[in-house]
């Protein structure tokens, strides 16, 4: 089970992402691992547009349209719109 | 030597296959409904084909080709598909898939190598289906799996796929990791030619219902070695080059379709000037009259959707993953509704398979395609159902406004931006947010005069209506709603969408047809028509009578037979 492998998120941009899985899902944020990939998640393409769209309302960033493709799990994901935001100089919502 | 004109290059192509109904032309209906009968290609079509150098028109100007507008593309196209739609798919549009592919993802060295394959004649057949899969091409089975050594070796199979044993090259969608993913396939550009024939084995060939002529075969790759600098693009990408390449192939289908039921138009007019009931031509009778200017209705509001879409595609970047869907939705919805109510006027004559009328029962036979080739209608409002609550958050009537030459065909655009296709369009839809501007323009301007300005803004009122109901209900949608396993109530929300795409598309097309020579399209009544049309299938009541504008239609329909002109926007002088 995931559950048994899970950790706690390591900051509020996972943790936000996490809570954003699990409401696409209908399930507890305390059930979604951040390593799974999002399609054993059960997340397939369909998911990935609304996932982006919100991603990019609530960090204030443009992402690129494959990003959840290249960037697969929560962690993955974190760490790299985490330098995103950096990198953009921006202070998005979500950053540590 | 420079390039033909469009306009030129399809005068050019309408010359070579000649008046298809002269019963001395070689090219004409007669014997290519035996090639039809026979379940040939139609080969003196496709002879006069390599003699207008079509596959030059799906190779970039800047490989060697003539392909740089992608409605310039579909007119060209259109004038095949008006003769002979299997002469389309088959002696063509399969390898512009292909092609679109490769212009996409491919580097400079495939690129070129699949232009001088296509610049010699030769076809590359576009092999993504599999049996077990049908639209589910997440599901592809068919691997390119590295061996000991590092050799990507190709296995399984591809069925139902145009030209796959004619051909010199294939593309081939293949897995080349496991599961589900997106990242999990890739796309082969592989010259036959080059690799052990024992590894490359053709499977028996499909006969079809329509598109007889259409060499549908299979293939089974046997551990077949294909060298890494078959892959385009990097390994992994063969699902996104796809959901980009696709939306240029899902406008240009219909697009051309258009060509079939300007075809069936001609011969149910034919019919209805030339028999006669009751002491009178048929077209004496008010409800035949009537299912002539609703067909001619239907074509026009598909050549609008389809030449704004393809403009869009060209001028709107990044938008047009919506805009492929929606048409390739809407228009085959309106051309084989089209066909459908003509063979009822043709009556028995459309049952016949030879004679005065026997080119309309295959005609019809071969759009069934629009329905389910290249990605089923209901897979095109999945394919729309995620992007619609982002655009129902963000842009809606505020999308950024849309340059005017996106609505004049006569405007000529530049070369296909392969690389500026976007999966999504992130919230922002210019074609819609041009309901609201052309309605407000419409206002401004005046337009139109009197009763009919009265009725255009009825319709327009209604259409605007049901865009911010669509909105509402759209903001409303859940992420749980909009996956593949959607129920119908939900898939009319895109499929409402894609009918107030296609009625912004005819009334800016109307709006700018003043810039143009056009009288027939400056006249309102086909836009009123239209409208009318979409609003009554939105479930809107549309204008109060359509009666008057319909009889005006038909006559203008009735002029243009008359003096042999295509029914479509370009209005062009047909051989006769
Ligand atoms: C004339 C012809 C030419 C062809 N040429 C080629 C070619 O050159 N290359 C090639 O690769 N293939 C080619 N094909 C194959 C073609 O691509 C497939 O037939 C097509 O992909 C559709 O698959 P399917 O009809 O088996 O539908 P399936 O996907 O098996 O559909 C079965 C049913 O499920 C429904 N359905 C499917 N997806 C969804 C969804 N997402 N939501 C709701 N309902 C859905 C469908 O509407 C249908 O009712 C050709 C086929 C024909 C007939």
């Amino acid at each position: 089970m995931p559950e048994d492998k899970n950790e706690a998120p390591v900051n509020d941009l996972e943790q936000w992402l996490t809570r954003q899985v699990a409401t696409y899902l209908d399930r507890k944020p305390e059930e979604i691992d951040q390593h799974t990939l999002f399609t054993d998640h059960g997340l397939d393409s369909v998911y990935a547009l609304t996932f982006c769209a919100d991603i990019e309302d609530f960090l204030g960033i443009t992402v690129s349209d494959t990003l959840l493709w290249d960037y697969a799990t929560i962690r993955a994901l974190a760490d790299h719109l985490t330098e995103l935001v950096a990198g953009s100089g921006r202070q998005g919502a979500g950053t540590p | 030597m420079s390039t033909p004109n469009p306009a030129d290059r399809v005068d050019t192509l309408e010359r070579l296959l000649g008046d298809p109904e002269d019963v001395g032309n070689p090219l004409g209906y007669g014997p290519l409904l035996e090639a039809d009968e026979a379940d040939l290609m139609f080969a003196a079509g496709e002879r006069a084909l390599d003699d207008f150098g079509l596959n030059a028109e799906f190779v970039p100007s800047e490989y060697g080709g003539r392909l740089r507008g992608l409605d310039t593309f579909i007119g060209i196209m259109r004038a095949v598909y008006r003769r002979d739609p299997s002469l389309g798919l088959g002696y063509g549009f399969s390898s512009f898939i292909a092609g679109v592919n490769v212009w996409s993802a491919g580097d400079e060295d495939q690129c070129r190598e699949a232009a001088s394959l296509l610049l010699s004649g030769q076809r590359i057949a576009a092999a993504y289906h599999e049996l077990a899969h049908g639209n589910d091409f997440a599901g592809t089975d068919c691997a390119a799996v590295r061996d000991a050594s590092g050799r990507l070796l190709l296995s399984g199979r591809k069925e139902v796929v145009c030209n796959i044993q004619r051909s010199r090259a294939l593309v081939v969608l293949a897995r080349t990791a496991e599961g589900r993913g997106s990242r999990n396939h890739s796309q082969l550009l592989i010259d036959k030619a080059a690799l052990p024939p024992e590894t490359l084995v053709d499977l028996r060939r499909w006969p079809s219902v329509g598109m007889r002529g259409v060499q549908l075969g299979g293939m089974e790759f046997r551990d077949c070695p294909v060298p890494d600098s078959a892959v385009l693009g990097d390994e992994g990408q063969g699902t996104e080059t796809a959901l980009r390449s696709f939306q240029l192939t899902r406008i240009a289908l219909p697009g051309m379709l258009c060509g079939v039921l300007d075809s069936g138009l001609r011969l149910a007019q034919r019919l209805a000037v030339e028999r006669e009931l009751y002491g009178a031509p048929v077209s004496a009778l008010p409800t035949v009259r009537a299912q002539l200017a609703d067909a001619f209705v239907d074509l026009l509001i598909s050549d609008c959707a389809t030449t704004v879409a393809a403009r869009g595609v060209h001028l709107l970047t990044g938008q047009s993953s919506v805009h492929a869907s929606a048409v390739k939705y809407q228009v085959s919805g309106h051309l084989m509704g089209a066909m459908d109510s003509l063979s009822a006027v043709l009556g028995a004559n459309f049952y016949l398979r030879e004679g005065r009328y026997g080119a309309f029962q295959k005609l019809l036979r071969d759009l069934k395609l629009a329905g389910f080739g290249h990605a089923a209608r209901v897979a095109c409002l999945v394919t729309m159902l995620p992007q619609m609550p982002v655009l129902a958050r963000r842009g809606w009537t505020e999308g950024p406004e849309a340059p005017s030459e996106v609505f004049r065909p006569d405007v000529e655009v530049g070369a296909l931006p392969f690389q500026r296709l976007s999966l999504f369009g992130r919230g922002r839809d210019s074609l819609l947010t041009a309901l609201a501007t052309g309605a407000e323009r419409m206002a401004a301007d005046g337009a139109a005069e009197g009763a009919e300005a009265a009725e255009l803004r009825t319709l327009v009122g209604q259409l605007l209506d049901e865009s911010e109901a669509l909105r509402r209900e759209c903001a409303l949608l859940r992420p749980s709603d909009i996956g593949v396993d959607a129920p119908p109530e939900v898939l009319r929300l895109p499929a409402r969408y894609a009918a107030l795409l296609s009625a912004s598309a005819c009334l800016n097309v109307w709006l700018e047809s003043g810039t143009r020579g056009d009288p027939a399209l400056q006249d309102p009544a086909w836009l009123i028509a239209a409208l009318h049309r979409l609003a009554r299938g939105l479930g809107h009541a549309g204008v109060d009578d359509i009666g008057p504008v319909r009889e005006r239609l038909y006559s203008q329909l009735a002029e243009r037979y008359e003096a042999a002109e295509s029914f479509d926007l370009s209005r062009r002088r047909l051989p006769s």
